[in-house]
């Protein structure tokens, strides 16, 4: 009952929310044209701004009494002294609000913010630009305010007291969900404008660029430069949010300090860093092989050494990156309400970080062979045009050998750690997961391209038009079959091989002492009403406070 | 070093010298094998026809690629419809990922059908979208004054502008 009251006035309050924004915004945008903020709207004019001013005006009479109401009745159900007040602060229903309401209204701010930038940019470089800088401010200073206000209620809530489950981490996937969008819009950017610095260094004196459009830099670089402010600034704001959070000493520090998506957040960083840094690693190893092999240069590039220099530096952030959270990661789980729950960070390090090299090496590899095969079985007459395999063989052979690469270097450390301790890394849920997940994905791409083996075998068979070169047809296919057996093959046989350890660990156990150190059993009782999520709360601001040595323990451990 | 632990380093290293020996297998078969020429058709050949009206559209003859069509489609299609027509759909300087195989000639009398495949690589990795798309292309012809003539409006390889619907009326 009180859930679906709950749904009816968040929802209420949200819509009416937005819609307020939306008029609200609006109404700033006709405010800032008329004291002659426009920049040459092709929408501006008396009669368009009479009916935005119409409009508006619409919008946010209905909405606000709207979004006031709902609200003002949110908000009574969590102030200090209600009863059901913690257990409000801490519902599902609540949380996902703020984690939406933050998150969309940074999203309309965050937009609006690089649409202005990119087009005082593009002003500064004399170049036309459809957005007015009215409307992008008026939406960023109604969305922000707006955003501004919620963080403020949402930080009122914790000064209150604990909040738990899902009523805090919604808010928290937010927080982690924004520090990431905003550090990879950031390093991409970065990443375009150096690729943008070295193209115009190595054609600073090539007439065909300047010629083909004037200024061909211009929206480039008012991209990057956009992106980098806004997603650095987005980054940098929700970091430190963060970090202030990690070191608080009370309650909340206690509950944010060992959260999952901290570690969630920190593996994603990984994740995309990792495969940027091969991607771009990658793209030097093509560019040089490429020139080796005397493959037509693709339009618009910058030259050999620009695009070589831009696309190393490029890698070096990621790498830095990569390096950077992989430390942050390490440490975070050193500290201690975290290290019983991430007892090995080096494996939230290593698997992740080698199955982007193996999916990056497979395709390569899968290419490679499917080349090969091609060639030697292809045949097939040529009535016209050239052949692509160098093109092909320099678009796949460094991302192979960088792929397969960074996977050996992080999967030998995986392997020493498996030999020194069977059994404990048999039992890592990570492991697990890391080996279920290359055994699907390997399967579903190997039934895929059986598939299309198949398809063509049976069309052949019952008559169906043969293409030209069947073998060339079949070569991708037939390659990406070949790497992904072997690959569900090496997986499958390490995920039998860790089974049957756990087996034996498991018959072996009961046998075993239940354990040396001294334990008492102890139950957490709550007041009448209380959500167990308010519990686990409680439970984790004990934990916090506990000497060195002493654990108070639950079942939701992760390996 | 145990023998448990030299077990899991052989492996790696067997796949570390596989992928190796895969790279320099594919690049010696690229430097061997890659980079082959169309193939020269008979003149008096349908498949010849198209290749010689191919290769004139490439380098830009396209009054000699018009001479290959049949004389009615150059009725439906003069020389300066065609140029405009070329110009319409964009000329771009020809794709050097692009490559057309010849599959096989179906005769019927004075009428044939050649049967091609389009093979199109748009490159750039497994971060690029490097991807070869292959299509079945179908070209009709039919025989003029003892030779074949492409019997349907072309632009380069694709499809033409639609022509009467009374033009292929067999």
């Amino acid at each position: 009952m009180q859930t679906a009251r709950r749904l009816y006035l968040y929802l209420l309050s949200g819509i009416g929310l937005g819609v307020l924004v939306t008029g609200v915004g609006l109404l700033l945008t006709t405010l800032l044209e008329a004291i002659g903020l426009d920049g040459g709207s092709v929408l501006s004019g008396e009669q368009a701004t009479r009916e935005r001013l119409t409009l508006a005006t619409a919008m946010s009479g209905v909405s606000l009494p709207v979004w006031l109401i709902h609200w003002f009745v949110a908000q009574r159900g969590v102030r200090p002294g209600r009863p059901e007040a913690d257990v409000e602060r801490s519902s599902a229903v609540r949380g996902l609000y703020f984690a939406l309401v933050l998150g969309g209204l940074l999203l309309a701010a965050f937009l609006s913010l690089s649409s202005l930038i990119e087009g005082t940019v593009l002003g500064i470089a004399g170049e036309a630009t459809f957005n007015t800088p009215a409307s992008e401010v008026g939406l960023v200073v109604a969305a922000g305010a707006a955003w501004l206000y919620h963080l403020g209620v949402r930080l009122g809530d914790w000064r209150h007291g604990p909040i738990t489950d899902a009523g805090a981490w919604l808010p928290r996937a937010y927080l982690y969900g924004a520090t990431f969008i905003g550090l990879m819009v950031m390093l991409f950017g970065l990443a375009d404008l150096f690729v943008l610095v070295a193209r115009l260094v190595a054609n600073s004196r090539d007439d065909t660029i300047v010629g083909a459009g004037g200024l061909w830099w211009a929206f480039p670089l008012a991209s990057g430069v956009a992106r980098v402010l806004v997603g650095g600034a987005t980054w940098l704001g929700h970091a430190w949010y963060a970090r202030r959070l990690w070191s608080d000493r009370g309650h909340r520090g206690s509950i944010e300090r060992p959260a999952r998506l901290r570690f969630a957040f920190y593996v994603a960083v990984l994740v995309v860093s990792a495969a940027a840094a091969i991607g771009f690693l990658g793209q030097v190893g093509r560019l040089l092989i490429g020139v080796a092999l005397g493959v037509p240069e693709a339009s618009g590039s910058g030259g050999l050494p620009g695009d070589v220099l831009a696309a190393l530096l490029a890698a070096v952030l990621f790498v830095a990156s990569w390096m950077v959270h992989s430390f942050e990661l390490s440490r975070a789980a050193a500290e201690p309400a975290a290290a019983e729950l991430i007892p090995r960070p080096d494996r939230l390090i290593s698997y992740p970080t080698a199955l982007v090299g193996l999916a990056v090496g497979a395709v390569g590899a899968a290419r490679l062979i499917g080349l090969v095969v091609d060639l030697v079985l292809g045949g097939g007459q040529v009535l016209a045009g050239a052949e692509s395999s160098d093109r092909a063989f320099a678009d796949f052979a460094p991302f192979a050998i960088l792929g397969i690469g960074i996977w050996m270097w992080h999967w030998s450390g995986i392997m020493r750690t498996a030999a020194a301790d069977p059994t404990i890394e048999a039992a890592s849920t990570v492991r697990r997961a890391a080996l279920l997940v290359t055994l699907a994905v390997s399967i579903l791409a190997g039934v895929a391209s059986l598939g299309v083996i198949l398809y063509r075998l049976f069309g052949t068979l019952f008559g169906l038009d043969a293409p030209a070169s069947v073998a060339s047809e079949l070569s991708v296919p037939v390659g990406v079959l070949i790497v992904t057996v072997a690959i569900a093959a090496y997986h499958g046989q390490l995920l039998r091989r860790d089974g049957a350890l756990r087996a034996a660990e498991e018959e072996v156990a009961p046998a075993a002492p239940s354990g040396m150190r001294p334990e008492i059993g102890l139950t957490l009782v709550g007041p009448a009403g209380v959500e167990p999520g308010t519990l686990v709360g409680v439970a984790d601001g004990l934990r916090a406070q506990l000497p060195d040595g002493f654990d108070l323990r639950d079942e939701r451990q992760m390996s | 070093m145990t023998v448990e632990s030299r077990g899991p380093d052989r492996t790696l290293l067997f796949i570390g010298v596989g992928i190796l020996a895969l790279v320099a297998i594919a690049a010696a078969v690229v430097l061997l094998l890659g980079g082959r020429e169309p193939e020269s058709f008979p003149a008096d050949s349908a498949e010849g026809v198209v290749q010689r009206y191919l290769a004139a559209f490439e380098e830009g003859d396209l009054e000699e690629a018009h001479a290959s069509f049949s004389s009615e489609v150059r009725s439906e299609m003069d020389l300066d419809a065609y140029e405009q027509a070329t110009r319409d759909y964009g000329m771009f300087p020809p794709d050097s990922s692009r490559r057309v195989l010849f599959d096989r000639t179906d005769t019927d009398g004075d009428r044939a059908r050649v049967r091609l495949t389009i093979e199109e690589y748009f490159g750039g990795g497994p971060f690029g979208g490097g991807e070869t798309y292959r299509s079945s292309r179908e070209i009709r012809m039919v025989r003029e004054d003892g030779s074949w003539r492409i019997d349907e409006p072309l632009i380069g390889i694709e499809p033409g502008p639609a022509l009467a619907p009374d033009s292929f009326d067999q």
